[in-house]
């Protein structure tokens, strides 16, 4: 039942991820805007870190919700 | 000199005119600080995740250049002294620069995949054939000077790269969110 979860950049290869890919990040956002925590999302440390960094930015940018309702 | 990414979000519902003049006067004081623009990226207008002074859409344009690091504080300010600017953020590039210096040339004279189907079979076929068709084509495609020394070397990373990116871009993603959608559910119960 347990599926082995991987980190989705690494998988696909993405050494930074991009602030202003609203697409990717909302992947590890949940309805509320709030990041997924590691353990649930799978992603190595590394880009965790980077990730987080990246949806900070973007909601600086009004790319991504700092809060919402129903996000998505 | 660096290698800077700068956003910037204007007010859409100013003319075009005035919104490319408001883009040059930013990419206008990059080069007089001796700063050089490498690719400008206008995304247009775009929905807002939340109302910036009572507007819901904002004009996004990023640019990528090279400036000394003495710069940023100076473009900062402008910006901050300048109204029509809703957003502004500057970072440190961080991408792969060769990939955004051949995307832009792809918007000009030769697509990508056409330099992908000319790749694929001479793959199959014989060697030297390959070296032919593909050694030309990214002196052609990059006058970038990081370039130059790779096209001998480039047949084995030149195609990988080739068809890591391709199916990276959209492919991907939907069994990505398979993976995903479980996780979310789970997270909500």
């Amino acid at each position: 039942m347990k599926r082995r979860k991987f980190c989705y950049f690494c998988e696909n290869r993405i050494v930074t991820p991009d602030y202003k890919d609203e697409r990717i990040l909302r992947r590890f956002v949940n309805e509320r805007g709030k990041i997924i925590p590691r353990r649930i999302s799978g992603n190595c440390a590394a880009h965790q870190r980077k990730l987080t960094n990246a949806i900070k930015r973007a909601r600086i940018m009004a790319i991504m919700a700092f809060e919402s309702e129903s996000f998505r | 000199m660096r290698v800077y990414e700068t956003t910037f979000i204007l007010n859409p519902q100013t003319d075009d005119a005035t919104l490319d003049k408001q883009v040059e006067s930013v990419a206008s004081l990059i080069t007089s600080n001796g700063g050089k623009i490498l690719a400008e990226n206008r995304m247009g207008t775009r929905r807002l995740a939340y109302p910036i002074r009572k507007l819901n859409q904002g004009y996004y344009t990023t640019l990528i250049y090279e400036a000394p690091p003495d710069f940023p504080p100076k473009l900062d300010r402008m910006f901050r002294l300048e109204e029509e600017f809703l957003r502004h953020l500057t970072i440190l590039f961080e991408g792969d620069l060769k990939k955004i210096l051949s995307k832009q040339e792809q918007e000009e004279p030769e697509s990508k995949p056409k330099a992908e189907t000319k790749e694929a079979p001479a793959e199959s076929e014989a060697a030297p054939e390959k070296a032919e068709t593909t050694a030309p084509e990214p002196q052609a495609e990059e006058p970038v000077k990081t370039e130059e020394t790779e096209p001998p070397a480039v047949e084995e990373p030149k195609t990988e790269t080739a068809e890591a990116t391709a199916p990276k871009e959209e492919p991907a993603t939907p069994e990505i969110e398979e993976q995903y959608k479980p996780v979310d559910e789970d997270d909500v119960l």
